[in-house]
């Protein structure tokens, strides 16, 4: 038995210890806003944050995050209220939005860490990849969202 | 996840052809059943509910271009609905939303507004002129004299008003007009404005259901090993090391190469990593982009197979400065963000589909074709896709999730 907690909520599992942490948020919680990409953590649809840091959650087992607190975009609002998503939806950002919930959680993190990044730092930051391109309303979101939290 | 039938597909439709454009057909459906009694749905196109909702359906694959806004867009003018109403719903896999250019139901092409223009016009025309019908005789006053405001009919004489949802079930019991007028194009009120996409709200917050999402009660999870070069086939195949997966339930040949069945994602994955396969490569195992450029330009070299693409003028007797480029474009994935996956449930009299597809239509005739069953027993739910770019003009992924749906006898997702 292995005890995650989720968005703030604790899980006791019977899993294999080495399964992916997506893979326990999206097929054991049913929580499916993580998204599965490439699966080798390089695309970014997976992330979420692990104690406040961006992580690219298909490569990590759930056995190591044991006693850590996970968010997930489920995490920020249902009802769209969080800053990130506000600003998401002013820029119109999403277009297929399947790399979305990961550019947020990796927006939301970066944010955390500097309340008003420039670009250079946003680019920096910003690694995940989204194939429609929006690129650019991203970072006009986040500029947005940093003038508001 | 809803996994009741497709109520769209199971109603009776009658077919009108309408006297304009190149074989346009208005789908008109009879009033529906149930708890949609009450709404007012004059066409395959759009519902209206006493709740002042207005649902359009969508029958082109929203894939990020906006055709889920787009298209109702259309819709809503000609109705004169507020877009604060207009939701929309994804269209089933019927004849009735067969788009007229293509005579399929695709999503290619950068099409779909275009072909979708008149008859989603009309369906909006028609549907405004039965709610001011309904109108008129409650008030018992000429059609003629009422207008109407963004989602309410109106008549300026005795300013009297009624909302379409009010007027909904009146209208439903109309009986439809024909050869309803369109707008004049300088009169649009909503097409030609930017809008918000009514996708965006459910895409910030994780509840956006996309092909890979769909959930069904007692589903498995599969991943398949397919051949490394298109056109292989398996040899032979060992799966006692996969078989000893934790999770993995069954382990199978499927027409495009091995499928592994568990009980979750990890476990089929991690089985199909630990097949021991042997391929048959195939005709076509030593082409690479390589050899198809040498091919080109051997070809290019011969007037073999050579067509006009397009001539206008007389080319030849022009003289001036001659701009000669060679363009080459290598053999690419499309790289979906989202990877083809499709869900399917077959039972001995029915079958149903979930997948991220830009062609239900193919989709639903794969699923009778592996099932044997009768198309009017395959239903084929269109999500949300993660990128489409084409690869989802296919449907092999739907075929595959079918294939071991029925092998397996139990609903799956498969990968």
């Amino acid at each position: 038995m292995i005890s995650i907690t989720v968005n703030d909520t604790r899980h006791d599992l019977d899993v294999d210890p080495d399964t992916p942490l997506l893979w326990v948020i999206r097929d054991e919680l049913g929580m499916t806003g993580t998204k599965f990409g490439c699966g080798v953590a390089q695309c970014g649809c997976c992330t979420v944050h692990i104690d406040g840091a961006a992580t690219r959650c298909c490569v990590v087992p759930v056995s190591t995050v044991v006693g850590k607190h996970i968010h997930t975009i489920e995490s920020l609002s249902r009802d769209n209220s969080h800053p990130v998503q506000q600003a998401w939806i002013a820029e119109q950002v999403p277009q297929c939005g399947y790399c979305q919930s990961g550019q947020i959680m990796a927006a939301t993190a970066l944010l955390q860490k500097i309340p008003h990044p420039t670009d250079a730092e946003i680019e920096d930051a910003m690694t995940n990849i989204c194939r429609c391109g929006t690129y650019d309303r991203i970072r006009r979101a986040i500029h947005r969202a940093a003038d508001r939290t | 996840m809803n996994a009741e039938p497709a109520t769209q597909s199971r109603r009776t439709f009658l077919q009108l052809t309408s006297g304009f454009g190149a074989g346009l057909a208005l789908a008109l459906a009879l009033p529906a059943r149930g708890a949609r009694a009450a709404a007012f749905a004059p066409n395959a196109w759009v519902r209206i509910a006493p709740d002042e909702s207005v649902t359009v359906i969508v029958s082109k694959s929203e894939m990020g271009q906006g055709v889920a806004t787009g298209l109702p867009t259309i819709l809503a003018d000609e109705l004169d609905a507020s877009m604060d109403h207009v939701r929309f719903e994804f269209a089933p896999a019927d004849p009735a939303y067969v788009d007229p250019v293509f005579g399929d139901m695709v999503t290619g092409g950068s099409t779909s507004v275009p072909d979708s223009w008149l008859p989603l016009r009309h369906a909006g025309a028609t549907a405004r002129a039965m709610l001011i019908a309904a109108a008129a005789r409650e008030w018992n006053v000429p059609a003629s004299e009422c207008t109407t405001r963004p989602g309410v009919v109106w008549h300026a004489a005795s300013r009297r008003s009624a909302t379409y949802g009010s007027l909904a079930a009146a209208a439903a019991a109309l009986p439809l007009p024909a050869n309803v007028p369109l707008k004049s194009p300088a009169n649009f009120s909503l097409i030609g404005k930017a809008h918000r996409r009514l996708d965006t709200p459910r895409k910030v917050n994780g509840s956006a259901e996309y092909g890979i999402d769909v959930r069904i009660a007692g589903m498995k999870y599969a991943a398949i090993a397919r051949s490394p070069v298109f056109g292989g086939s398996v040899a032979r195949f060992d799966a006692r090391k996969a078989k000893a997966v934790r999770g993995v339930t069954a382990v199978l040949a499927v027409p495009s190469g091995v499928a592994v069945i568990a009980t979750n994602t990890h476990a089929a994955f991690a089985g199909k990593d630990a097949l021991e396969i042997e391929w048959h490569s195939g005709p076509v195992a030593a082409v690479s982009t390589a050899s198809m450029f040498a091919a080109a330009e051997r070809l290019a070299k011969t007037r073999s197979g050579e067509r006009v693409a397009l001539s206008r003028g007389e080319p030849d007797s022009v003289s001036g400065r001659v701009l000669e480029a060679t363009y080459r474009g290598p053999f690419l994935a499309h790289a979906t963000m989202e990877p083809m996956n499709a869900t399917a449930d077959v039972r001995a009299d029915r079958c149903e589909v979930w997948a991220p597809n830009q062609v239900p239509l193919r989709c639903r005739a794969a699923a009778a074709e592996v099932t044997g069953l009768p198309l009017d027993k395959c239903f084929v739910h269109t999500t949300l896709l993660g990128g489409g770019f084409g690869r989802r003009l296919e449907s092999d992924y739907a075929r595959e999730a079918v294939e071991v749906s029925k092998a397996i006898g139990a609903p799956v997702k498969v990968m």
